[in-house]
């Protein structure tokens, strides 16, 4: 097998396990993260 | 059988009981074979000079057999020229091995030659049959005899013209005409054969190789 | 003979070299395959001799002036194909117009015959002559079971003759010519007044000949491709495609093995009642645990709405570390009637996906917000505004998306090298009448 298709075969089987453990999905939320204080807020009606 | 030479007196062997016409390996007079007399026609003269590697003497196979080349009968075409050899076969069969430009045949004189199309009809391309098989003309030349050596079974004087056709068959299966004035059509079927299948003895040193 | 000389060995009739004087300049000129060279280029000044007239009568003239060089000198030894060879004749052709011009060299071995190698751009083929006639349809040649299409069709004039040939070349002599491919050989046939002759020529690596031959110096620069030369990304191509077949087997495995260990456990789930007047509302959820590597949460909203909407703007927030993960989340459902019949759009649950979540304990600040239903004509009944709405949080759960891209990915290996063969095969028919990727004329 060539080199490059060893080293093209072997980061694409890395990224999907990387991905499958973090649980991406191409449909998924971006979900852009902070810092924040938010905790305060009106308590949950029950 | 072993012969005296008219001519020098020297022992001529004739192996094959075909063999009519020889050359003395002694003085090089041409011999005709009258059943246990010999009758001399003149001198040979000295054949051209080649490189080939086979001699008279030489022993290869063929197929399931052995056979020793006893003769040599040179021609010369437009461009060129080749050595027919006449081989005898252990069972006492004769065949003709065919030298030319590095391509080898063996071939078998076949009697009936009657099915053949006449020479004047044939060229290039034509097809003919020969018994139960279909052959294509490749060639057609020209030949003259520019000598011999050994023993042969026809009368191979130097300048003996003929016309010459190489045919081609089934995968190696090869075919060729002789026809001449004095022996008419003379046919002979056979294959090509690599040299190395021969498994060639006693062939002649060649200078370098 | 007039002016002949045969070196003999001492000690028998061994056949060896022939040498004569040049008819034309009276330089030594030899001859090694005697018997069957018929004409002899001197290498002193370019006359053909025709070596078996008894006077070395000329065929052509000598030439001005000597402006071609075999690469392989004339007497060079050389082992090809199990065989050794020797270098006896060199010539140069021209295609009709001149323009293009090929070397030839004739290799002789007195056991097996003559041989060919051409030149070519570099690139060298080694050619015999063929014992039994190709067939020749249209565009296309067969011979011993194989078919090669036309590659070329022309004229081949000889320009230049050093050495020793086995028929009467004389300089100028032209025949037609053509030749089919099916690489790595070339089928060729040459027509002249007298004959028709075919041979069969495979290509052979510069190297293989620079190994075998040994020249003086290094043989010409190799330009294009050559019409018979292998296409080196075949075999890559068809390797690619066979071992491709480890990585789909290796993704697949990988997709297995996360639909083995994914959880796809419950985290956190509630039904929220929206109880004031106003369109907008908020909540903060209690905490939840979250549990296992760094997966994914997925957040499924679901809420009765009817032509209607309802958006949250969801902050995922981590108790721990305090960072906090925002997005939008919602659902919306039309529905009605038309002259086509009835139609809908949209659904009333919707999932979103979080990846990349470390485990810990989160809650979760929502701010909703839904449709203000449009002011009815006086008197009709108010459209009720949707009321309530269900969240569901999972944890682990197994998408499919990377694991389809991943099977593309190396599908897009495979077509990047056929399009690499694809190339060179375009490339070997650029310099070709008959090439099938321009139309005929």
């Amino acid at each position: 097998m060539s080199k490059l298709f060893i080293v093209w075969g072997t980061v694409v089987c890395m990224w999907l396990a990387y991905a499958n453990y973090t649980g991406w999905s191409l449909f998924g939320e971006a979900g852009s993260a902070h810092k924040g204080s938010q905790g305060t807020g009106r308590m949950y009606h029950k | 059988m072993k012969l005296s030479c008219p001519s020098c007196g020297a022992d001529v062997e004739f192996k094959s009981k075909a063999s009519v016409f020889g050359v003395c390996p002694f003085c090089s007079s041409t011999l005709v074979r009258h059943d246990i007399n010999l009758e001399t026609l003149g001198k040979m003269a000295e054949l051209p000079p080649d490189v080939s590697p086979l001699q008279v003497g030489t022993r290869g196979r063929y197929e399931n057999s052995s056979f020793e080349i006893v003769g040599r009968l040179k021609v010369k075409w437009a461009e060129g020229s080749w050595n027919e050899w006449f081989a005898l076969l252990d069972d006492g069969t004769q065949g003709w091995l065919g030298e030319f430009q590095g391509f080898y045949t063996m071939s078998f004189q076949v009697e009936d030659s009657s099915g053949v199309p006449p020479v004047d009809s044939l060229k290039p391309g034509v097809k003919v049959t020969v018994g139960k098989s279909q052959y294509q003309v490749d060639d057609i030349r020209e030949i003259v005899c520019q000598g011999s050596e050994g023993e042969l079974p026809f009368r191979a004087v130097k300048g003996r013209k003929s016309v010459s056709v190489d045919l081609g068959g089934q995968g190696e299966t090869f075919a060729s005409m002789d026809c001449s004035d004095d022996e008419g059509v003379l046919l002979y079927v056979g294959r090509y054969v690599d040299f190395d299948k021969f498994k060639f003895q006693a062939l002649r040193e060649i200078d370098g190789w | 003979m007039a002016g002949d000389a045969e070196a003999e060995s001492a000690g028998g009739k061994k056949p060896a070299v022939k040498t004569f004087g040049c008819t034309s300049c009276g330089a030594p000129v030899s001859v090694k395959a005697v018997g069957q060279t018929v004409a002899v280029g001197c290498p002193s000044c370019g006359a053909v001799i025709d070596v078996t007239d008894d006077n070395y009568r000329i065929i052509s003239e000598a030439q001005k002036k000597i402006l071609f060089f075999p690469a392989i000198p004339l007497g060079r030894r050389g082992t090809l194909h199990g065989e050794k060879w020797e270098v006896i004749g060199f010539m140069v052709r021209t295609d009709g117009t001149g323009v293009y011009s090929w070397r030839e060299y004739l290799l002789w071995n007195p056991f097996k015959g003559f041989r060919w190698l051409t030149e070519y751009n570099g690139h060298w083929n080694y050619i015999i002559t063929t014992r039994k006639n190709p067939r020749a349809k249209k565009d296309s040649a067969f011979y011993l079971g194989r078919t090669y299409k036309l590659y070329n069709r022309g004229e081949a004039k000889a320009i230049f003759v050093l050495g020793e040939f086995y028929w009467r070349v004389a300089v100028g002599e032209t025949v037609q010519v053509e030749d089919y491919i099916n690489p790595p050989e070339m089928l060729s046939r040459e027509v002249s007044a007298q004959e028709e002759i075919w041979s069969i020529g495979e290509y052979i690596e510069a190297g293989a000949i620079y190994a075998a031959f040994k020249p003086d110096a290094p043989l010409p620069t190799m330009i294009g491709v050559a019409p018979n030369q292998p296409n080196p990304e075949a075999s890559a191509a068809l390797m690619s495609w066979r071992n491709a077949w480890i990585f789909f087997g290796i993704i697949f495995l990988i997709q297995i093995a996360t639909l083995v260990i994914s959880s796809h456990s419950l985290a956190y789930h509630k039904g929220f009642m929206l109880m004031g007047d106003k369109p907008v509302d908020k909540f903060v959820t209690p905490s939840f645990a979250v549990k296992g590597w760094p997966s994914n949460l997925e957040f499924t909203l679901e809420s009765p709405v009817d032509n209607s909407w309802i958006d949250l703007d969801i902050d995922l927030v981590n108790d721990g570390t305090g960072e906090v993960r925002e997005f939008s989340h919602g659902v919306e459902y039309y529905h009605g009637r038309d002259s086509d019949g009835p139609w809908s759009e949209g659904g009333q649950k919707k999932d979103a996906l979080l990846s990349d979540t470390p485990d810990g304990t989160y809650h979760i600040n929502l701010d909703s917000t839904v449709a203000t239903p449009p002011a009815q004509k006086t008197g009709a009944p108010q459209q009720p505004r949707v009321r309530y709405f269900e969240l569901t949080v999972r944890r682990g759960v197994v998408s499919w998306s990377a694991f389809v891209l991943a099977l593309l990915a190396i599908f897009a290996y495979l077509v990047f090298k056929s399009m690499k063969q694809g190339s060179f095969e375009a490339k070997r028919w650029e310099e070709s009448d008959f090439s099938p990727y321009k139309p005929t004329d």
